[in-house]
């Protein structure tokens, strides 16, 4: 016989496991702070850290933020402040009544989806793995047109020595991609 | 385009005798920058840097393709108007944002031994964006690494697997 707190512990539990972290979802992690690994896409590192999740933001330590990320809080011209990927900024500012910044035994929460949002950036919640993933540096921007701007890349060699496009301007270049299956 | 990198391309690459750069896109960075979700193809870019075709299914082995190169590399008037024309959108597009997130996140997961994790985000990355032969294919590649690296790849083996594939989906 399972008694009624075991029960209710269980259903906690299921419900807590139960919601995710996707844009557009009302609830996810719940309010408690849990463990969560990041993979950053365009650094192609992992890291782990605390994270709180609230309404559909996820919330990580200005401190983390900073020292993993770079993203800093810095005050704006016009007197409000904005976090900040260099001299990129997005105003802190409340969107649809989810605050962007979170407090929490003396320590600062600041949304992370919320400035990928204003950015554009790609960002997805694996909950198997509780991993969650995201582009900082690269936006959902499209390569240019064609014909419009040049455009750059670059990749290593075989040896890996790195080539640019831009390294062949004023010759015809053709890219031909390929793989070995 | 391997997930496995330098060492299973450069076989080829060597068989091939390639006297121009053979470049190491382990991460899908062009599939994801130019948005293309087979190979193999070309794109071509003009003196200015510019993109001018493609990206676009090409084969050497097509005389008609092997015509557009030639035509475009020695200044024929018109000759990409002409294909892109008739080419219109065949292009793939690997523009699902989370499909190339867990591309990426597979192949740090790949190179960090973590292989059957890795399975698990390209299983997932192909159910965003279901049509992505680069991710179908890099998932066989991983599985079945004696299909494709043992000597020849095993074309046979590719058709009755998406056989295979087509019967469970049923």
């Amino acid at each position: 016989m399972i008694s009624k707190t075991f029960r209710t512990l269980i259903t906690i539990s299921l419900m807590v496991i139960s919601l995710g972290i996707m844009p557009g979802k009302r609830q996810v992690l719940g309010d408690s702070m849990q463990s969560i690994r990041i993979y950053e896409s365009t650094e192609d590192t992992t890291y782990h850290t605390a994270a709180i999740a609230r309404g559909n933001q996820l919330y990580l330590s200005s401190n983390f933020l900073t020292s993993s990320l770079g993203l800093e809080r810095k005050p704006l011209p016009n007197g409000t402040t904005g976090l900040c990927l260099g001299d990129l900024c997005i105003p802190m500012v409340s969107r649809s009544g989810d605050d962007p910044v979170y407090q929490e035994d003396n320590q600062e929460y600041y949304s992370i989806n919320y400035f990928l949002d204003a950015l554009g950036s790609r960002y997805t919640w694996d909950r198997e793995s509780g991993t969650f993933l995201l582009g900082l540096r690269a936006s959902n921007q499209q390569s240019p047109e064609q014909g419009t701007t040049p455009v750059e890349f670059s990749l290593p060699t075989m040896d890996g020595q790195e080539v640019q496009l831009s390294d062949y301007r004023g010759r015809k270049v053709v890219v031909f991609a390929w793989a070995s299956w | 385009m391997d997930m496995q990198g330098a060492k299973v391309a450069k076989p080829w690459v060597e068989k091939a005798d390639a006297t121009y750069p053979a470049l190491v896109d382990q991460s899908n960075k062009l599939g994801t920058k130019f948005q293309y979700n087979y190979v193999p193809l070309i794109i071509l870019f003009n003196e200015q840097g510019r993109r001018v075709y493609g990206p676009q299914n090409f084969s050497i082995g097509d005389s008609e393709d092997r015509e557009l190169l030639t035509g475009w590399l020695n200044d024929e008037p018109g000759v990409l108007a002409h294909r892109q024309a008739s080419d219109g959108g065949q292009n793939g597009e690997f523009s699902e944002a989370e499909a190339a997130l867990r591309f990426q996140y597979a192949n740090y997961l790949l190179r960090n031994d973590q292989k059957a994790s890795a399975v698990k985000q390209l299983e997932k990355a192909l159910t965003s964006d279901p049509d992505n032969w680069i991710i179908h294919k890099q998932i066989w590649a991983i599985e079945h690494p004696e299909k494709f690296y043992d000597g020849n790849v095993d074309f046979g083996w590719q058709k009755e697997q998406l056989e295979r594939e087509a019967q469970q989906n049923e």
